[in-house]
């Protein structure tokens, strides 16, 4: 356990609060395990609203962390998501200090 | 590790839900189905034996209509990254050699050996089918851990063997369909299971596929 609330405020103000909510932490962890993903994959597969998605998917976009991209496939629309070479390395961040977290309240 | 972010979990999720829609399932059994209905129609028509792959080819065509028309616009696209692309790529690789060298092998025996030889009761194609399937089956199971893989090729690898001992046993032509139509029926029913299942799990999204 940490040994005072300061070290354990830091380990927890550490955790990017961009991430840190659940629904964008569903969106976040999902698009790091794949290169990218369509809206209708990342709303099966993370149980969100098309509004929730993408009102989270607007805030990932405006912070740099994830590429909208909108193409055509024949005359269809086709809009694939990933996430930005920032948007990695801000997750890989985000799972580093998460276990810190968790390591330090386990102690 | 926090369960949210189990990255493995996720991406074995990814690959599993591909194969939740049966479409797959379907295709092997209407595969054992076109080479018991070539079997037959080599009965009334004299037919060679490349027919079986003209007859298989609309299965193929069917699979990937259906994954375009029901699958994709359920549960969307992804594309993976290259670790798991690699593995994908290594695994084709694999099957591809696998039958392939299936192919040469009995390209070879057939040249090589007289037509009696075969007929004589060696089982060599039989037994190359049943490595074959076994084989192939067990890596993509492994490799996609979808487990009932493994049962589908237990039941494609016998089907052949099967059909050669009733053949050479002294049943009927018709009775030495068995093996390929129980399977058919095996392997369509559990598609079409999935099928129903995957339609009812996974609806269309309301809004519609890429709505941005």
């Amino acid at each position: 356990m940490p040994e005072n609330r300061g070290e354990m405020a830091e380990i927890v103000s550490a955790l990017d609060p961009l991430i840190h909510a659940p629904a964008r932490l569903l969106i976040m962890s999902h698009l790091f395990a794949v290169e990218r993903a369509d809206y209708t994959w990342l709303l099966q597969m993370t149980r969100l609203t098309w509004g929730n998605l993408a009102s989270h998917l607007a805030k990932l976009e405006q912070a740099g962390y994830v590429l909208i991209e909108k193409k055509y496939q024949g005359k269809k629309p086709l809009t694939m998501v990933r996430l930005t070479d920032r948007g990695w390395n801000a997750f890989r961040e985000y799972r580093a200090a998460l276990e810190q977290a968790v390591h330090a309240l386990n102690g | 590790m926090h369960p949210l972010i189990d990255i493995e979990s996720i991406q074995r999720r990814a690959v599993l839900i591909t194969f939740e829609d049966g479409l797959l399932d379907c295709a092997l059994g209407l595969s054992l189905a076109s080479i018991a209905l070539a079997i037959t129609l080599e009965r009334i028509i004299p037919l060679e034996d490349w027919w079986i792959a003209i007859l298989s080819l609309p299965l193929f065509a069917l699979f990937i209509v259906g994954k375009r028309l029901i699958t994709w616009p359920r549960i969307g696209r992804v594309e993976f990254r290259n670790p798991k692309k690699r593995s994908l790529r290594r695994l084709l690789l694999f099957l591809s050699l696998l039958t392939g060298l299936a192919l040469a092998v009995t390209g070879a025996i057939l040249s090589f050996f007289p037509p009696d030889w075969i007929r004589g009761g060696t089982y060599l194609f039989p037994l190359l089918w049943f490595v074959f399937f076994t084989l192939g089956f067990a890596v993509l199971g492994y490799a996609t851990d979808v487990i009932r893989f493994h049962s589908y090729g237990l039941i494609m690898a016998i089907s052949l063997p099967a059909q050669q001992v009733l053949r050479y046993s002294g049943f009927s032509w018709q009775f030495c369909l068995i093996p390929f139509l129980a399977g058919a029926v095996i392997l369509t029913g559990a598609g079409c299971f999935l099928l129903v299942r995957f339609l009812r799990r996974y609806p269309v999204p309301e809004q519609g596929p890429n709505h941005a």
